[in-house]
């Protein structure tokens, strides 16, 4: 060009090529800082199965692997000799599972019945009679979550309220907290609807108390050793979403059922479409809450929330985490793990220093029960 | 012999996926015996088996 001498246009490149490095340095800084990545822990060679995280009250983690019931200690990335709960089990994997605080016990569902180990032996247990969805350990105790259907032989009588949670109390499933009758809905396949509105996840806390999530409603509610609700706390707008395309995705799953000989005649079928909104919770040794907001109630990619319980504020940080499923979680004394329950089998962690330098935002979508407030942490 | 051209043999892959997945069984993530649902407007839905797999269910009567 005119006016320019070579030299010239020789350093004017170079500050081009210099602040376009600079730009992008920067631009991948900001990217880094905007979601955390979590580090992945070295698992020995496995095939993907279901995985349950657990923690006990000194802030062991421990990974209970579901295809061989093999139990690993989880220090910082790398895993400890396994220690296996030995059973004979059913075919099924388990879907759920839980671990005293003491680690001396696991409760496992599979083919809908609840497994409970304690020392590495199984107990004996009766059938819950109910659909069961999530175990937890209760000062010991097995506790199931349920949803409102009947399994096995239908009771003489209509029941007038199913149960939500149920504990094994002398060799009985006895109701801790009642559940409701379901809806059949006019606007969604009822079945659906059903599954999205009652399934509950349920958790201990630090000092033992109760928790459960309805992961498709983005509500969680703590409750009392009676069984009474006494905190909730609500993510997003606190109801299911569905998306645009569940009636196409309901027929093409008749469709495909006919075409295998199927006849309406014989089968009713239909499709989950109901979005997950939780992924996830866990409880820091501090009582501090954590749980994973998905993109129905982000709009964007997974956030990790967090209730601090000295504040009563809730607040969120981008994560990078891959898929849209239910994650297993666990806070240690090394960090918050993080375990894919389904699909292939991966476990994460986030160390604590990288959790206090990440950029966290209040969530404007979160509303939180007054006995969660600071005056009230730490009573019950 | 003639080859395939790349396009030809993506086309015949896919068909053979598609013809595939139609004779595959349904791969069942759990099953369960005898479910009844109560519902609140006093009806009641029973299964004789009740499964559930990637995505959808099926309620055998």
């Amino acid at each position: 060009m005119r006016g320019l001498t070579t030299s010239r246009s020789a350093r004017l490149l170079l500050l081009a090529a210099i602040l376009g490095a600079g730009l992008a340095v920067l631009g991948a800084a900001a990217n880094t800082d905007a979601a955390l990545i979590p580090a992945q822990v070295n698992l020995p060679a496995h095939p993907n199965a279901p995985q349950y995280l657990q923690v006990d009250a000194k802030g062991n983690v421990f990974l209970l692997r579901g295809d061989t019931l093999d139990v690993y200690t989880i220090d910082r990335d790398q895993v400890g000799k396994p220690k296996r709960l030995e059973t004979t089990m059913p075919p099924d994997k388990p879907t759920a599972a839980a671990m005293s605080r003491d680690a001396s016990s696991w409760a496992l569902v599979a083919s809908n019945r609840v497994f409970h180990f304690v020392d590495g032996s199984l107990q004996s247990t009766p059938d819950v009679g109910w659909l069961v969805t999530s175990v937890a350990l209760l000062r010991g105790t097995p506790v199931a979550g349920v949803l409102p259907m009947t399994v096995g032989q239908p009771p003489l009588d209509r029941p007038p309220a199913p149960p939500l949670v149920m504990q094994l109390k002398d060799s009985t499933w006895d109701t801790l907290i009642p559940g409701k009758l379901p809806q059949r809905s006019q606007a969604h396949d009822p079945m659906d609807v059903l599954f999205a509105d009652h399934t509950v996840k349920l958790t201990s806390d630090e000092k033992g108390r109760l928790w459960a999530t309805y992961p498709y409603k983005g509500r969680l509610v703590r409750f009392t050793a009676t069984g009474k609700p006494d905190a909730v706390i609500v993510l997003g707008k606190g109801t299911v979403r569905y998306p645009a395309d569940e009636a196409e995705r309901g027929k093409a799953v008749r469709e495909d059922l006919h075409k295998r000989g199927y006849t309406s005649n014989q089968a009713t079928a239909g499709a989950f479409t109901a979005q997950l909104a939780l992924r996830g919770l866990a409880f820091g040794q501090d009582g501090t809450l954590y749980t994973l907001l998905s993109s129905s109630i982000t709009g964007g990619k997974t956030a990790l929330g967090r209730l601090n319980p000295a504040t009563a504020s809730f607040e969120t940080t981008p994560i990078e985490l891959p898929g849209s499923g239910e994650l297993s979680m666990a806070a240690g004394r090394e960090g918050l793990y993080l375990a894919t329950v389904e699909g292939r089998a991966d476990v994460w962690r986030v160390s604590w220093p990288t959790l206090d330098a990440a950029t966290w935002t209040e969530f404007a979508e979160a509303r939180v029960s007054s006995s969660l407030g600071p005056s009230s942490a730490g009573t019950q | 012999m003639k080859r395939l051209s790349r396009k030809r043999k993506s086309v015949v892959l896919a068909v053979s996926f598609a013809a595939l997945a139609a004779l595959a069984p349904i791969v069942y993530a759990a099953c369960f015996g005898n479910i009844t649902v109560y519902w609140n407007d006093g009806s009641s839905t029973a299964c004789r088996s009740f499964c559930t797999f990637g995505g959808g269910w099926l309620c055998e009567v």
